[in-house]
């Protein structure tokens, strides 16, 4: 159990810092540094790397924006494997897409309740 | 205070260690074959397995940095078994909630007709990926 | 004065970026999110029929959530402030960015404002992380059919 939420910790915490670095070190707007960790995690799994990592560090590999790549490819592939190249552009969004929808049911809840600040982000 | 806290914590660890209570197969007379199988895996600090007619399920603590090759340690694991009993369903697997599911079924002491329905729940339950 | 002597110049008179202490905030914020996330894991696997590989779909949800609460309330923003890409690079960031975008447009109304607007920041991930997909998977497809490796 406590194992588990340390390198949830740490293996989480590394990827932010991938991030940080790409932001400070290389000047990269937030946007590019997304998607770059997107490219990034969907190459990964093209290795198969990604899901030995999310094996390893649970929570700590499915929150950064990386496993949103990895469960892109994941399904492609998955899909591929059975229905051949076809099957690449039918299974992009059949293993998860738990993010995107949760995400634009929430925004819209969210206009619906919130006001307008200065700035939200 | 802060002493205590580690203290505490290296408690936590030691007992996380070495735990014999980890080990356990149920019902316990059905063991002999599968025991040694289990006793010479060094990626593993515990088991817990539930057997019946049919089906054979063993739940693993994989060891923190062997979590890597989850999948291929209980590949590894389930090929051994499958070899030892042929005529059986063998289900290997790290997963915590697994886990939680055959202690349930070990505290409850599930026989027959329970005991079949709950394996055949955790094996559905096993195979989805969504 | 050329271009060289310019840059110089816009050298000194900028802030310096304190990168060790960028980076310690960014592993400390984005580890604890991920914590988060993965204390949800366990409550979803032990109160939900969910395993390891599949309550990661309502953990991202729950985060989401969170972020929605935050975003709305004006916290995540300061959050944002000390934690750099620790706060934009887990889901709550993707979720924040969609959220805030969303908010932000209500006045234009529900279908040009909020619907038009909502991916503004996000869609670059999705398109990029939709694209990489279908380049990874069909050289991973053409490899496979062409026998270089296997699955």
């Amino acid at each position: 159990m406590i194992s588990s939420l340390v390198t949830a910790f740490v293996v989480g915490g590394f990827i932010c810092v991938i991030g940080q670095i790409f932001m400070d070190v290389f000047k990269l707007t937030p946007a590019h540094t997304l998607s770059t960790l997107v490219v990034l995690g969907s190459i990964l799994d093209g290795f198969g790397l990604y899901e030995p990592l999310i094996d390893f560090a649970g929570a700590g590999a499915t929150v950064p924006i990386t496993s949103f790549g990895n469960s892109l490819t994941h399904g492609a592939l998955a899909e591929a494997e059975k229905h051949g190249i076809i099957g690449v552009l039918t299974g992009m969004f059949e293993v998860t897409s738990s993010g995107i929808s949760s995400a634009i049911l929430f925004g819209v809840i969210g206009a619906f309740i919130f006001q307008k600040r200065k700035t939200t982000y | 205070m802060k002493k205590s806290i580690i203290v505490f914590l290296m408690l936590l660890l030691l007992g996380a260690c070495s735990n014999e209570k980890e080990k356990v197969i149920f019902p316990a007379d059905n063991s002999a074959s599968l025991k040694p199988i289990m006793q010479k895996q060094e990626t593993i600090h515990g088991y817990k397995s539930v057997i019946n007619e049919e089906n054979i399920l063993v739940a693993i603590n994989i060891n923190r940095f062997a979590r890597f090759n989850k999948t291929k340690i209980e590949e590894k694991i389930t090929k051994q078994i499958e070899k030892q009993f042929p005529e059986r369903q063998v289900l290997v697997t790290g997963d915590q909630k697994i886990m939680w599911e055959v202690e349930s079924i070990i505290d409850k002491k599930l026989k027959e007709e329970d005991l079949k329905k709950s394996i055949e729940k955790i094996k559905s339950l096993s195979k989805e990926e969504t | 004065m050329d271009q060289q002597q310019f840059q110089k110049i816009v050298d000194e008179k900028n802030p310096k970026v304190p990168y060790f202490l960028n980076i310690l905030k960014a592993f400390i914020v984005g580890g604890i999110i991920c914590t988060i996330g993965q204390l949800l894991t366990f409550f979803y696997m032990r109160f939900f029929p969910f395993t390891e590989g599949t309550a990661a779909n309502p953990t991202v949800a729950t985060l989401v959530f969170i972020a929605m609460i935050l975003t709305g309330t004006g916290i995540y923003k300061k959050i944002a402030q000390f934690g750099g890409a620790g706060s934009a690079v887990p889901v709550t960031g993707f979720g924040n960015a969609v959220i805030s975008a969303a908010i932000e447009h209500k006045s234009e109304g529900y279908v040009l404002g909020v619907g038009g607007n909502m991916f503004k920041l996000a869609g670059s991930v999705i398109l990029f992380g939709v694209l990489s997909a279908f380049v990874v998977a069909l050289i991973k497809t053409i490899l496979v059919s062409i026998g270089v490796i296997s699955w």
